[in-house]
């Protein structure tokens, strides 16, 4: 499943004094089976936008086309949204906030139960999203609250994809965590993607630009600045969009500068660069 | 969240807003008394409400608050009026003219005494809202809690924490849009995991507003024990002698001010003591333009 | 001249989950010293014991020669000022000013002072044209300014940061890191202690404090640390890019000197070419 996006816009707070346009009037399509990285600074309408991917958000105008849902302007036409919500499906900033039930598994399987899950169906398919995020049996019975940072964030990003979901969109997920919890979700995100999903990914870290996406959407404005690879990104002049190019990239821009024979294209990793440079040994 | 907007605070700098709170939160008392005083000839009625409701208006326009949002609020009382129109036009009260009948139904005499009643009452409503309104959008929340510190200073003889009663006050009004994002945010959350807010029967709904109030508590909680440490760690000590950053000035125009306002409220109890019927109108004339009973 | 000399600490919320094993460190006057460790290793714990909002089990705590206890516990706090992670949770005040001045009413300052401290410490962290701004219209990286404000009204001789960037982009990140070196640059006095995920900041301090479950397992300069192997493996430690690429870069040969910059790194690979 694509999302394809074709004229949208998104005004919060339509005809007050505070009328501001999130999303100016934008068209793209979000490949499928990749992982897609928006970025941008605080309040250029990327938050905004990935909230019109599962109806969160009615568009002001335009539509975004997923499958055969279509979300319109008019909410009373978009009628199967709760169907929609089930392929495509957020993970927000800081999601262990979310938590609520008395034992990790029944959190999980929360979501399920909505969707018309018997109890003992939706229990085991919990089990099968905690495995899929690494934790074991001994997690099932504990409570959510009395598990650390990186762990509650790992329940709640399973009791989204419990719902196997076809589209998987991450805000900010490794916001907050240590380096160990960050590398943990990270390498989750790489493997839901393997396994078929397309994921999009909501991000400040350009590292996780770098290193983990395929294709990458800049917002400004409200407006898509830069669509592209993250190497063509971090390759051109980013100076207009508050963006820091990966201390690694940097560190290659300057090889390259320095006549080194490196494919800049082909660098996602320090592994890349050492590969590359012990060919040329 | 649209229906929050009534009587929030709008951010214009007109005269009313200048004003000391605690003249405002004063003036507020002495007009809200006027408005419910009890006058007994029906002259007098229509004087007070006509000066009070003209005196209002003539506030909402100096303080540039939204009459949209005034009618707003009005619409949303709506059942309350149809309420009170009901209470009073069905439920017999030996004070109503026998022979002010409009209509019967059935056996049941309708008494226009009944609609002048509840007109009445609904006047003074109105009244009512605004003069809140006018507090509530020209007074930011944090200095009406500095002024209602202000008035409760005595009680500190009665060993009253006042300050600290104050402290939590304001920490609530400052955490209200924080905690209303947070919500928003939870909504979204949850929905994204298939819950419905707006639909389903009464225990899915129960349901749903568990998985957004738990997350809430739970986040609450956790926020008011960084909040207070935080505090403590600034050295925030609530039995400890403070300074006070903000100060309220009691002006000029807080002066004339409230000598107006005190003037109006003065009239009106002089109406009610001396309560006269100066002039005969007969109000179902004025409606109808004809007495349908006599 | 010691400023914070901790001995023999310990704490545990329970009988039966110890958070601090009994450690003992020094920080020098005017150092800047980044605590870290993994989850649970005890560094939170360990600034609410340094700031006297939990009390230990036993050790001491000596901060500018004065013991912590219960006594002089407002006075030692007076000296210290700290800023937590979550930019929302210590803006105290309806607005930008009466956040900043709230520590000063704390002390009893008169009014006319602290008008003009609460302006400066604003210009001073670029806040001084959001003075009447409430928190919901400012962004997490100028919430923790305005909390970096009120450290200043405060004179801390000692500023502990407790993971303050931790819930920030990059570019607040930057800003608040910066605020820092330049408080530092000002104060040469000022002592810092940062309790941090971030790798490449505590790379940045003059030292750094490892804790492992409840102990202090080393405590020396951050390229001591990052040249010895052994120790970054035991411990699962995340490094610096620079690190990694001078330890990446070893590994197919190339030889460095100790602690390489990044262009020195590059020097290498451009010369050997």
């Amino acid at each position: 499943m694509a999302i394809k996006i074709n004229n949208l816009s998104f005004v919060y707070m339509k005809k007050t004094p505070n009328e501001t346009k999130a999303i100016d009037d934008i068209s793209l399509e979000i490949p499928e089976g990749k992982v897609t990285a928006i970025i941008g600074h605080t309040g250029s309408g990327k938050s905004t936008l990935i909230q019109t991917f599962n109806g969160l958000l009615t568009p002001s105008s335009g539509t975004v086309e997923i499958d055969d849902f279509v979300i319109t302007n008019n909410p009373k036409k978009n009628k199967k949204i709760k169907e929609l919500r089930k392929k495509v499906s957020i993970v927000f900033q800081f999601p262990e906030y979310q938590l609520f039930e008395e034992t990790v598994e029944k959190d999980v399987a929360f979501g399920l139960k909505n969707y018309g899950y018997k109890e003992e169906d939706a229990i085991k398919e919990a089990h099968n999203a905690l495995t899929v995020v690494g934790l074991d049996e001994s997690f099932y019975k504990r409570s959510p609250f009395e598990l650390s940072g990186g762990e509650k964030r790992r329940v709640a990003i399973a009791g989204i994809i419990a719902l196997n979901p076809e589209i998987l969109i991450l805000d900010e997920p490794t916001a907050g965590l240590d380096p160990e919890g960050s590398k943990i979700i990270l390498n989750l995100i790489s493997k839901l993607n393997e396994e078929g999903k397309t994921i999009i990914i909501v991000t400040h870290d350009m590292n996780i630009v770098l290193n983990n996406s395929d294709h990458v959407i800049v917002m400004n404005n409200g407006k898509i600045a830069f669509e592209g690879t993250p190497n063509k990104l971090f390759a051109s002049d980013v100076s207009n969009y508050s963006i820091d190019i990966p201390r690694l990239f940097e560190f290659c821009l300057l090889l390259k500068e320095h006549n080194v024979n490196i494919d800049i294209d082909k660098i996602k990793n320090v592994d890349d660069l050492i590969n590359q440079l012990k060919e040329r040994k | 969240m649209n229906n929050l907007t009534f009587g929030r605070y709008a951010p214009f700098d007109t005269c009313v807003h200048r004003l000391d709170p605690r003249t405002k939160i004063m003036m507020m008392i002495l007009l809200l008394v006027s408005v419910f005083l009890k006058v007994n000839s029906w002259s007098s009625t229509l004087i007070t409400s006509a000066v009070l409701l003209l005196f209002l208006i003539v506030v909402l326009l100096i303080s540039r608050v939204s009459f949209v949002s005034l009618f707003k609020s009005l619409g949303a009382m709506w059942l309350l009026v149809f309420l009170l129109v009901i209470i009073y036009v069905f439920i017999p009260n030996s004070s109503y003219n026998p022979n002010h009948i409009a209509f019967y139904i059935g056996n049941y005499g309708i008494n226009y005494d009944a609609f002048y009643q509840s007109g009445y009452i609904i006047v003074r409503l109105v009244m009512m809202i605004m003069i809140t309104m006018v507090l509530t959008s020209t007074t930011k929340p944090m200095d009406l809690t500095y002024a209602f510190e202000w008035y409760l200073t005595p009680l500190k003889l009665i060993k009253v924490p006042v300050h600290i009663i104050a402290m939590t006050l304001s920490i609530a009004l400052r955490f209200i849009p924080t905690i209303l994002e947070e919500t928003q945010r939870i909504m979204k959350a949850q929905a994204s995991r298939g819950v419905d807010f707006n639909h389903g029967g009464l225990f899915k709904r129960i349901g749903a507003l568990i998985s957004l109030i738990v997350p809430l508590f739970v986040s609450a909680i956790g926020r008011s024990e960084e909040l207070s440490n935080a505090m403590e760690a600034r050295g925030y000590d609530p039995y400890g002698k403070r300074s006070r950053y903000r100060k309220l000035h009691f002006g000029f125009n807080d002066l004339v001010a409230f000598l107006l306002v005190f003037a109006i409220f003065g009239a009106i109890v002089a109406l009610v003591v001396i309560d006269k019927n100066f002039f005969e109108v007969n109000y179902i004339y004025w409606i109808f333009g004809f007495n349908p009973i006599f | 001249m010691k400023c914070i000399e901790v001995k023999d600490l310990t704490y545990s919320y329970d009988e039966n989950t110890p958070v601090l094993k009994g450690i003992s460190f020094d920080i020098d006057v005017g150092e800047y010293v980044s605590i870290v460790g993994h989850n649970g290793c005890g560094k939170s714990t360990l600034c609410k014991l340094l700031i006297g909002l939990l009390e230990k089990n036993s050790g001491s705590i000596v901060i500018k020669g004065q013991e912590l206890n219960q006594e002089n516990l407002t006075s030692i706090r007076n000296k210290i000022a700290t800023v937590f992670q979550n930019p929302d949770n210590q803006f105290i005040g309806a607005t930008v000013e009466d956040d900043i001045a709230f520590s000063l009413e704390n002390m009893n300052t008169p009014l006319n002072e602290m008008t003009q401290k609460v302006k400066e410490a604003a210009s001073k962290v670029g806040m001084i044209d959001y003075l009447t701004k409430e928190p919901s219209y400012l962004s997490g990286g100028q919430k923790q300014r305005v909390a970096i404000a009120d450290a200043l009204v405060r004179e801390p001789e000692i500023l502990i940061l407790d993971e303050a960037t931790s819930m920030l982009d990059p570019s607040g990140k930057k800003e608040i890191l910066d605020l820092i070196s330049q408080m530092r640059k000002e104060n040469p006095s000022l002592t810092v202690i940062s309790i941090t995920h971030d790798i490449e900041e505590s790379y940045n301090s003059d030292r750094i404090i490892l804790l492992d479950e409840g102990n202090l397992v080393l405590s020396c300069s951050p390229s001591e640390l990052f040249d010895n192997r052994e120790l970054i493996k035991k411990y699962n430690l995340t490094v610096p890019f620079v690190v990694e690429l001078k330890y990446k870069l070893e590994e197919i040969g190339y030889k460095f000197d100790q602690n390489p910059s990044l262009e020195e790194i590059g020097e290498k690979l451009w010369q050997s070419k």
